[in-house]
């Protein structure tokens, strides 16, 4: 498994060097207008002609550089996504709360039989995952597979965790708690299952707050992923699953950050705050940068090197693990 | 592609095309543009024509007409929803603001010159297939990548002594990694280009273009959850595609781990993509000895 994920990693440095796109990329007939684009972006192009559209985007990198352009741009409409997070959120906590009781229902008569019948969360089989790959179920669909993987598994390990975790609550979290602890009275029980439920509409609700706040700063491992909120800094584990807050003890609001390997990572702030973390995240080093300015993006190629963009659009980079930086992007990035 | 006249009313009614009066003609000829481009020439029948144009962002498609034709309101509500639109995707392509200027020429394109006694609108090449915004958006972003490339061809190659001088790694590099860092090279581009163009499209949104597994995600219509797994999915497909690539090349177990090694070790000044695009070893080390004289 060693030797897979390696080569793995290998394979990830590979293609991040090698699929850079040539910036002399020129445009040709079969290239894809705004119009096409547009269209493309907001669902309104039938399979055939979506179909050739992704086919010929795979192997231009004009094009690519446009849906790229393109994607930042749509990412920055907060209009739209505000109607459409406000939409979600219309019928996501009445939809958790539902689920939630429902869960709570099925967990406590047949809770044995529960267990047995669905796989430990980490362990989804090939197929299902790849049958989630192939047709990707709506939102709903896949918070409520969310919810069912969260509480499913094992009760009684979800009741310890809530309970570590307790002193960490926010306090939203724990009015929620105390609303579900309201909503599902069962006295004579099951506080594991409460728990359960509890702790399967905190998971949606931080699923739903990944959505709408925070920078996420992916690994080559889909697994393991940080994100940024603020000053905060979390690590997850599990694809984003679930969300453990990575002390840093900086002051500054961190703004974005670069994974190179699950234990490699670097994050980037307001007045030049620099971070680097050798060690997935347990340990946090403060790297010097020549300027109390702010930053804005990192780039990172190892441990040694990384890229960082100031606010005002300058780049410095380092390849001495911050001892010295040079006002230029680095080399074959 | 005709489209029938009461079709033509009903859908001018559902874009509310009396609020900016526009111009029944010109949204009838908008809709037949649209259905003409959508369906490249093929005959459809009546059923499917209708579904189609009834999909359309209609009132934002007599938006674009009235602002065509000139009319003032239409134009006022134009620049006062969208003017924003396009301030905010400017700024997130260059948060120096320096995109702004190719968002304030689009209005000059929009409104449009008179030729041979018509106005010639940018607007013509909207044909509702998206909401308005998104539009515009994709516009802004076409111009912005074009300037950037027009920009990057007439940029000055760095001089010599502005170069960062690389270091000598710290320790002894194996001394065929060259050559198998360039099978490695062959390797991976014999097994990407073996890829599903959708699985390549995801590659290159992520490495080449450097997106979020969210917006990835956009791009290729899946949940980012997808995206994340379909990325490791191709990575191992890739990783298996390359191990027995070098196999076949008749390449024992311990060089196969050379070669995954060498691409582990830092790259250092060889081009990744100069060996991609030729494959050739004396191309590597060509540019092995002149990157390595700066």
């Amino acid at each position: 498994v060693d030797r897979s994920r390696e080569r793995d990693e290998s394979i990830d440095r590979l293609l991040r060097q090698s699929l850079k796109t040539p910036p002399h990329a020129s445009a040709t007939d079969a290239c894809l207008d705004a119009e096409m684009l547009a269209a493309m972006m907001d669902g309104g192009l039938p399979e055939p002609a979506l179909a050739a559209a992704q086919s010929h985007i795979a192997d231009c990198p004009r094009c690519q550089s446009l849906v790229g352009a393109m994607a930042r741009v749509e990412s920055s409409a907060p209009v739209e996504a505000k109607h459409r997070a406000l939409g979600w959120l219309t019928w996501a906590v009445p939809l958790t709360a539902a689920a939630a009781v429902v869960a709570v229902w099925v967990a406590l008569p047949h809770r044995n039989q529960t267990v047995q019948s669905v796989p430990a969360a980490p362990a989804v089989s090939d197929a299902s995952a790849e049958r989630r790959e192939q047709e990707p179920p709506p939102a709903a669909e896949n918070r409520v597979d969310q919810l069912s993987r969260t509480i499913a598994p094992d009760v009684q390990e979800r009741k310890k965790e809530v309970a570590s975790k307790a002193d960490g609550l926010q306090k939203r979290e724990a009015n929620t708690e105390s609303a579900l602890a309201d909503t599902v009275s069962t006295p004579a029980e099951p506080r594991a299952a409460r728990s359960a439920a509890v702790d399967a509409f905190r998971s949606n609700t931080q699923l739903a707050a990944a959505d709408a706040a925070g920078v996420e700063i992916p690994s080559p491992d889909p697994m393991i992923r940080w994100r940024i909120r603020g000053r905060i800094v979390e690590r997850s584990t599990d694809g984003g699953a679930r969300w453990d807050i990575q002390p840093t003890g900086i002051q500054a609001e961190l703004t974005a950050g670069s994974a190179v390997s699950p234990l490699v990572v670097w994050i980037v702030g307001r007045t030049g705050v620099v971070l680097l973390s050798t060690d997935g995240g347990s340990s946090w080093r403060r790297i010097q940068f020549p300027e109390m300015t702010d930053l804005s993006s990192a780039r990172a190629r190892d441990a040694q090197s990384v890229a960082v963009t100031t606010a005002d659009g300058r780049i410095f980079s380092t390849t001495d693990a911050g001892a010295t930086w040079a006002p230029r992007p680095l080399q074959d990035f | 592609v005709l489209i029938d006249a009461r079709l033509v009313d009903r859908c001018y009614r559902q874009a509310k095309g009396d609020q900016w009066r526009t111009p029944k003609e010109r949204f009838a000829r908008a809709l037949e543009a649209s259905a003409e481009r959508a369906f490249a020439g093929r005959v459809e029948d009546a059923r499917e024509i209708e579904r189609y144009v009834t999909s359309l962002h209609l009132e934002d498609l007599a938006l674009a007409c009235a602002c065509a034709a000139g009319d003032d309101a239409a134009w006022e509500h134009f620049v006062l929803t969208k003017r924003p639109v396009l301030y905010r995707a400017a700024d997130a392509l260059d948060s120096t603001g320096s995109a702004r200027d190719l968002a304030d020429s689009l209005y000059a394109d929009l409104f449009g010159l008179r030729t041979e006694g018509e106005r010639q609108s940018l607007f013509r090449y909207y044909h509702g297939r998206s909401s308005l915004a998104t539009w515009l958006r994709a516009v802004l972003a076409q111009r912005y990548v074009d300037r950037l490339r027009t920009d990057r061809r007439a940029e000055p190659l760095p001089e010599e002594d502005s170069a960062i001088v690389l270091r000598a790694p710290s320790r002894p590099m194996e001394p065929n990694r060259d050559r198998y860092l360039e099978l490695m090279c062959a390797a991976m581009k014999r097994a990407t280009a073996a890829l599903p163009a959708r699985d390549r499209l995801r590659l290159a949104c992520y490495y080449a273009q450097e997106l979020t597994l969210a917006q990835t995600g956009k791009v290729l219509g899946e949940h980012e959850g997808t995206v994340s797994r379909g990325l490791a999915r191709t990575r191992a497909a890739v990783r298996k595609a390359v191990e027995h690539d070098l196999a076949e090349a008749g390449l024992k177990e311990a060089e196969i781990v050379q070669c995954f090694e060498s691409v582990s070790e830092d790259a250092g000044p060889l081009s990744v993509r100069d060996l991609l695009d030729t494959g050739g070893t004396e191309s590597v080390r060509k540019e092995t000895v002149t990157d390595r004289s700066k």
